[in-house]
C-alpha cells in the first residue's frame, strides 16, 4: 500500500494529498459545526425557557449575553433594539407631568417585523456559514479522484506499451495505484454528504424555530405596545 | 447606523474558530493513513495466495527412478506390511496353434521379433525381474502408521527423480498424476550442468490450467529455478481434473531435480 503511493507518479500524488486537505478541511468543519449545534440546542432551550417565563423585555435581555450562540437571541435583540428605538422616539414617553405614564405604545408593528426577518436571515446565514465547502467537497472529491484514476489508467497504458507486454505483473500495479484515488475521493465525499444533509436539515428547523420564535415576540409587543 | 444593524453585525462577528479543529482534523487523518500503511494486507480484504483449507501432504514417493526405466507407477507402502502375491501377466502374443515344426528347420524370422517385444515389456516394470516367492515383507517409507496418509501412491519417473506433495487429504487418481508427470518432462530434463533441487508450487485448474507458478524453495541457483518454471509454463494445460476429484483446484508442490 505505502510502495503503491510512494512509487505513483506526481500527478497522482498531488491528486491524493488534494484529497487529503479537502478531507481535512471537511471533517474540521464537521466537528465545529456539530459542536456549534449541539450548544445552540441547548442555549435556545434555556433561552425560550427563560424568554416565557420573564415579565419584562429587559430581564431576557440579561441573560442574552451568556446565551450568545442561540439563533433566537439575535433575534431578540434585534426586535429588541427597534423597539427601543420606536418607544423612545415616541412623543408618549416625554408625557406631560402630573398625570400618570401612559403606556409606551409602538409607531410600526410592521418595523419591528422587519427587523426580525433582518436578524432571521442574518442567523440562518450564520448557521449555514461552512456548511457550503462540505456541498463543495461533496462534489468534486469523486471528480478528482476519478481525475487521479483516469490520469493512472492511461500511465499504465503507455508503460504496456513501452514494455511491449500485457502481463497482468506490468498492469495490475499502475490500475491499483490509479484506482486508490478513487477510493480515496469516495472517502472524502461520503461523510461529506451525509453531514452537509444533516446539518442543513437541522439549519432548516432552526429556521422554523426562529419564525415561531418572530411571529411570538411580534405578538408580545402587539399586546404591549400598541 | 440603527440600533438593528449594530446588533446584526455584532452578532455576525461572533464565529467558531476553525484552525485549532483543522489541526486535530489533520492529526486524525495521517494517524488514519499511518495505520492504513501499516495494516496486513490480508486485514484490507487482499488474499495473497489461496490455500486449500486442508492440507494434508501424500508423498508421492520421492525415490529417483531407473534411468532406463520408463514411468511407472508403484503401490506406495506407508509402513512395512506383507505384499499380496502378484499374479504375473505375462502378454502373450496371439499365435496361431503351434504346428509342430521339423526339428531341424530354421526358426522364421518374426518368431525372434516377438521374443524381443515380450522382454521388453517385462523389463519396463522392475518388479517383474525379481521372481515372487508368496506373500513377503517389504520396508515401507513413513516412519509410523498416521491415519491421513492410508492412502499413498508413488511415481517414479526416469530421468530424474520428481518427488512432491499435494495439498489435498485424498487424491484419488494416480494415474492423472502419473500424466501429470508425464507432461511436464516431456519440457523438462534433469541434466542442466548444476545440482540442486528447485520445490515448485502450482495449481491445477478444474479445467487444467496450470496457474499461480510460483518457485516454493529455490535451489540457490537462478537458472535451475528459471527452467523449472519455464517448464510449468510451458506445459500450461493438463488433461481437466479427473471427475472423481471433487475439488475446485488441485495444489501440488513438486521437486526438480537436477544433475549436473
Amino acid at each position: 500500500m505505502v510502495g503503491l503511493v510512494a512509487q505513483a507518479s506526481p500527478i497522482s500524488q498531488a491528486v491524493l494529498v488534494i484529497l487529503l486537505l479537502f478531507s481535512v478541511v471537511a471533517w474540521a468543519i464537521i466537528a465545529v459545526k456539530l459542536a456549534a449545534f449541539r450548544k445552540v440546542d441547548r442555549q435556545t432551550a434555556q433561552f425560550i425557557q427563560v424568554f416565557r417565563g420573564a415579565a419584562k423585555f429587559s430581564d431576557v435581555q440579561s441573560v442574552c449575553a451568556s446565551l450568545a450562540a442561540s439563533p433566537l437571541v439575535g433575534m431578540f435583540l434585534a426586535g429588541y433594539a427597534e423597539l427601543n428605538a420606536q418607544l423612545r422616539q415616541s412623543p408618549t414617553a416625554a408625557g406631560s407631568p402630573g398625570t400618570s405614564a401612559p403606556r409606551p405604545t409602538l409607531k410600526s408593528l410592521a418595523a419591528v417585523d422587519r427587523a426580525l426577518l433582518r436578524a432571521s436571515s442574518a442567523e440562518v446565514n450564520k448557521l449555514e456559514k461552512r456548511v457550503t465547502f462540505l456541498a463543495t467537497t461533496a462534489s468534486i472529491t469523486p471528480f478528482i479522484g476519478l481525475f487521479g484514476t483516469v490520469w493512472g489508467i492511461m500511465s499504465a497504458f503507455t508503460s504496456i506499451g513501452a514494455q511491449g507486454s500485457t502481463d497482468l505483473s506490468v498492469v495490475a500495479p499502475g490500475i491499483a495505484e490509479a484506482l486508490i484515488a478513487t477510493a480515496a475521493g469516495l472517502f472524502a465525499a461520503i461523510p461529506a454528504v451525509y453531514f452537509y444533509n444533516h446539518l442543513t436539515t437541522r439549519v432548516k428547523v432552526y429556521a422554523t424555530e426562529m419564525d415561531d420564535f418572530a411571529l411570538e415576540f411580534l405578538n408580545i409587543s402587539e399586546r404591549n405596545f400598541t | 447606523m440603527d440600533a438593528v444593524s449594530a446588533v446584526l453585525r455584532q452578532r455576525a462577528h461572533e464565529t467558531e474558530p476553525l484552525g485549532r479543529v483543522i489541526g486535530w482534523s489533520l492529526l486524525v487523518h495521517v494517524v488514519l493513513t499511518v495505520l492504513l500503511a501499516v495494516v496486513p494486507a490480508s486485514w484490507l480484504g487482499a488474499r495473497l495466495a489461496e490455500e486449500p483449507a486442508v492440507v494434508m501432504q501424500i508423498s508421492l514417493g520421492g525415490a529417483v527412478g531407473p534411468r532406463d526405466g520408463g514411468l511407472s507407477t508403484l503401490g506406495g507402502r506407508p509402513v512395512q506390511q506383507a505384499q499380496p502375491v502378484e499374479t504375473k501377466k505375462t502378454i502373450e502374443p496371439v499365435r496361431p496353434p503351434a504346428a509342430k515344426a521339423p526339428e531341424m528347420v530354421e526358426r522364421t524370422k518374426t518368431a525372434p521379433k516377438k521374443q524381443a517385444a515380450t522382454a521388453k515389456v517385462e523389463a519396463k516394470d522392475p518388479r517383474s525381474r525379481t521372481p515372487t516367492k508368496g506373500a513377503e515383507v517389504q520396508a515401507g517409507n513413513a516412519v509410523a502408521q498416521t491415519a491421513g496418509r492410508g492412502q499413498g501412491f508413488g511415481l517414479s519417473a526416469g530421468g530424474g527423480g520428481t518427488g512432491g506433495y499435494l495439498d489435498v487429504a485424498n487424491f484419488c487418481c494416480p494415474d492423472y498424476l502419473a500424466t501429470m508427470v508425464d507432461l511436464i518432462t516431456r519440457n523438462w530434463s534433469s541434466k542442466q550442468g548444476a545440482d540442486g533441487t528447485t520445490l515448485m508450487k502450482f495449481v491445477i485448474e478444474r479445467d487444467g490450467r496450470l496457474t499461480n507458478i510460483q518457485v516454493e524453495r529455490s535451489s540457490g541457483t537462478p537458472a535451475l529455478d528459471y527452467y523449472s518454471q519455464r517448464a510449468l509454463s510451458l506445459t500450461r494445460q493438463m488433461p481437466p481434473l479427473p471427475a472423481a476429484y471433487t475439488g475446485e483446484r488441485l495444489t501440488v508442490h513438486l521437486n526438480f531435480d537436477y544433475v549436473r
